[in-house]
């Protein structure tokens, strides 16, 4: 709508019309739309703009996957540089951050991924969405931008706020930074690899029905059920190979073979778990296109 | 008038590819359990290997994610639609009102487990199943799973976002806390559920409590739970 | 003595820094009455408040004396057409009105519904599933559950939203039949010429204030200080009269439109004592005599740009 009024002058008054007009300025273009969709649904889906219960849970998840950073952060600058503080700092390697607050992405990937999808479905606001400049191609990267976003909150802020911590508590913090260099893409790429593929997945479920209690229910289904179902008959069976029905940590063990030491009690290597999450991501993106390639206005 | 209200709340949370979804979750020990059955090594210890099933995978996960879906579904779908109006506005008791969903729910969930847990009985134990080893567990989980079908409703009368604190409580709480602090065991559902598996395998992990205690407790969550939300439908905000 | 169908006494509702409905006091006891506000005027809140799914901040709510969240008895005697869509799309509407019947105790809960689905005219597709049904059909379907017990008090939200005009004078038909009966209709309406047909009284809010309470020419008559506008037609002198009328101090002001007289007084019973002489003198033969604006929608409007500030 514009915002120039239109004015009718006379000789000694005007009239200042101030009804609807057409918006003739200049428009930002398709990637804006898409940019202003994923950031307002993913403020959405952490609380904004709702009542403050709406947001305690997803700050308090956030802070759980920050407590393993603050913790060793807090004793590096209680205590300096001591046989503890050394130990906390081994004790938690970058590559093993995401495995040690796995249950809380899961989680936090349940509370977001569903609120993006399922409310416009539930309230039939998919037309309204599509009756716009937006396709269902962009609905769908904007959504799962939306869903990434949030998720690097706490897979990527965390391990980056701990590299920060460690590098201005080390003696020396610029040899720090050289001597760990390749650290920092490791914890990008890894932060990366598990956000895709929990966005993905959430995603994929979630379009699936329009009621967000299925939508959870279905989605941690489907990533804790051959979890356990892996873990119990690898260990009855003695067959190793069965560990990678577990899809919950695959995208976190190819994060892993990313850094250096990287271990698997059942030895399975990191490209096999790769190949696993990217094929399960497939599948996702295969069942979201599905999904949306029917809208229409 | 208990009778109706069951009857189209088990129509409404039984029709359509959500029950299609989870009767597949409820599957998923069944069919661990056949796979098991076909490719054990000769001289495997089917009653570790029933119990891990059941106290690992069954109990604490299946049987508490159909338990919460289905009842936070009871009263969920309509306070979220606003339809709940319609069943409010009637001269029904609100504790009756509270019973019926419940046990519309759990009536829902052992539709799906149930047959579950007896396949995967079978499956698991073929020629060494008994009364007691099938019995007992099973005892467990239609106690547990009215315990968490009660909670949920209670949950989603009192909450916006009852099946994410359901999730937090069975992941979070049960799954992780609770396994490694007897304490907190103490106030987990689906611990008192595994009380009466030991009961019938000694190979399962130390219960928290004995059979006895275990349904006393769980039945007093559930009429806790059930008092609660007849409270939630008298005073609460409805849409 | 009974108690009446709704009493509110001082009632207020918040949600958080949010004031819904503002000490807010009446009473009610049969016929139709029309609750009549803008958006967000409370209209909603007030309905929920009867229908016993919310509870005031402050005051008190009775419905036939009793608080009907802790007496659930009382909704035997309460239908209630909310805004909400129908209840259990996928039962056909028989079936739903069935057991709207059976949940209120209705004894032959078959007939009753039958009864009830010929009222709105759904008998002939009462087996397809309401969820099928069009909007119109649907708002008819509500009305049935809600009508199927007979009950004393009936509660509805925008009952007439998505009908056709003839099922509207349907509606209307019925609901004014039960309010000469003796029982209680509460609507909540934005078509206000409609609610003039069916209401005999009307509860105007405002912000959540109760602003007026009664008839519309009752409430009309007590609007002092708003001129009154009259239109007069006359067989020839219109603007002789005209002159001689401005003249006095009975009119505020006088405009000619379409060759008749129109024109605004403070004091109509001066205008009517001077009226019948101006004509005479100004040798204007009146034709017709006629009041303007005291049909329910100006008197909401001027209510509502009252409340809101506006006109003082």
């Amino acid at each position: 709508m514009s915002t120039d009024a239109q004015v009718i002058d006379g000789d000694d008054a005007r009239v200042i019309d101030v009804a609807f007009t057409r918006y003739d300025g200049p428009r930002a273009g398709r990637l804006q739309a898409l940019w202003s969709l994923a950031r307002w649904s993913s403020l959405r889906a952490l609380g904004a703009r709702r009542s403050w219960k709406a947001k305690v849970i997803p700050i308090a998840l956030t802070l759980l996957a920050f407590a393993p950073a603050l913790v060793i952060l807090g004793a590096r600058a209680l205590f300096g540089t001591s046989s503890v503080t050394a130990n906390l700092v081994k004790g938690l390697p970058y590559g093993n951050y995401a495995a040690t607050v796995s249950i809380i992405i899961l989680v936090y990937s349940v509370i977001i991924t569903p609120e993006l999808l399922c409310p416009d479905r539930r309230d039939r606001t998919l037309s309204l969405y599509f009756s716009t400049a937006i396709s269902p191609g962009d609905y769908l990267a904007g959504k799962v931008l939306a869903a990434v976003l949030p998720l690097l909150l706490i897979t990527l802020a965390p391990p980056l706020t701990l590299y920060a911590g460690n590098m201005v508590f080390a003696v020396h913090p610029l040899g720090y930074l050289f001597g760990h260099d390749r650290d920092l893409p490791r914890i990008v790429g890894s932060a990366l690899i598990v956000t895709t593929f929990y966005a993905l997945v959430g995603l994929a479920i979630s379009s699936l029905t329009s009621r967000r209690a299925f939508a959870v229910g279905g989605y941690l289904a489907f990533l804790v059920v051959p979890t356990l179902i892996g873990g119990v008959l690898s260990h009855a069976l003695n067959m190793r190979f069965l560990r990678l029905l577990a899809l919950a940590p695959a995208p976190i063990r190819a994060g892993q073979g990313l850094f250096p030491n990287y271990s698997d009690p059942g030895n399975i290597g990191p490209w096999v778990w790769g190949a696993t999450t990217v094929e399960v991501a497939v599948v996702a993106i295969v069942v979201l296109i599905v999904r949306y390639r029917g809208e229409q206005v | 008038m208990i009778g109706p209200i069951i009857r189209l709340t088990l129509r409404a949370l039984l029709r359509q590819k959500r029950a299609i979804m989870l009767a597949l979750i409820a599957l998923a020990p069944a069919v661990t359990a056949g796979v098991y059955a076909l490719a054990r090594p000769a001289g495997a210890n089917v009653l570790d290997f029933y119990s891990g099933i059941v106290q690992q995978l069954f109990v604490p996960t299946v049987a508490a994610l159909i338990a919460l879906v289905f009842g936070v579904s009871a009263f969920g779908d309509e306070r979220e639609d606003g339809t709940i109006l319609y069943l409010v506005a009637t001269p029904q008791p609100r504790i009756e009102l509270v019973i019926a969903k419940v046990a519309a729910a759990w009536v829902a969930t052992l539709v799906l487990v149930v047959p579950s847990l007896v396949l995967t009985a079978a499956f698991a134990l073929e020629g060494r199943l008994t009364v007691a080893r099938l019995g007992w567990p099973l005892l467990g989980v239609v106690l547990a799973t009215l315990a968490y079908c009660a909670a949920a409703s209670w949950l989603s009368l009192r909450t916006r976002r009852p099946i994410i604190i359901g999730i937090i409580y069975i992941l979070l709480w049960e799954g992780s806390i609770a396994t490694f602090a007897a304490s907190a065991a103490k106030l987990s559902i689906s611990a008192y559920g595994r009380a009466f598996v030991a009961h019938a395998l000694p190979q399962a992990a130390r219960p928290v409590t004995g059979a006895l205690t275990a349904a006393v407790v769980l039945v007093a969550v559930v009429a806790i739970a059930a008092w609660g939300a007849a409270r939630a439908l008298v005073r609460g905000e409805l849409p | 003595m009974s108690d009446p169908a709704i009493e509110f006494s001082g009632v207020s509702r918040w949600y958080g820094d949010t004031v819904s409905l503002a000490e807010v006091s009446f009473s009610i006891d049969g016929g139709v009455i029309g609750l009549l506000g803008h958006n967000g005027a409370g209209k909603s809140t007030t309905l929920r408040l009867c229908g016993g799914f919310s509870s005031p901040s402050a005051g008190r709510v009775r419905i036939f004396g009793v608080d009907p969240r802790r007496h659930p008895d009382v909704y035997r005697r309460i239908g209630i057409v909310p805004d909400q869509s129908p209840p259990w799309p996928f039962l056909a509407a028989r079936e739903v009105v069935e057991l709207s019947a059976r949940l209120h105790r209705v004894a032959d809960h078959r007939a009753a519904a039958m009864r009830a689905l010929e009222t709105v005219d759904l008998a002939d597709v009462a087996e397809r599933p309401v969820g099928e049904y069009s909007h119109g059909m649907r708002q008819r379907a509500k009305l049935a559950q809600a009508l199927v017990h007979d009950p004393d008090l009936l509660l509805l939200d925008e009952p007439l939203n998505g009908l056709d005009p003839a099922q509207r004078s349907h509606v209307i038909e019925i609901l004014s039949r039960l309010g000469a009966e003796g029982r209680t209709i509460l609507v909540s309406s934005h078509v206000l010429h409609e609610v003039e047909r069916m209401a005999q009284r009307v509860l105007v809010l405002v912000n959540g204030r109760l602003v007026a309470d009664g008839s519309t020419a009752g409430i009309r008559r007590l609007i002092s200080e708003r001129p009154r506008r009259v239109r007069i037609a006359t067989d020839g002198g219109a603007r002789a009269l005209a002159r001689r009328l401005l003249a006095g101090p009975e009119v505020d002001s006088v405009g000619i439109v379409d060759g008749q007289i129109e024109l605004e007084t403070s004091d109509p019973s001066a205008l009517a004592r001077a009226l019948p002489s101006a004509a005479r003198e100004a040798d204007a033969l009146l034709a017709e005599v006629q009041p303007v604006g005291d049909d329910l929608e100006s008197v909401y409007a001027y209510l509502h740009a009252r409340a809101r500030g506006q006109g003082r």
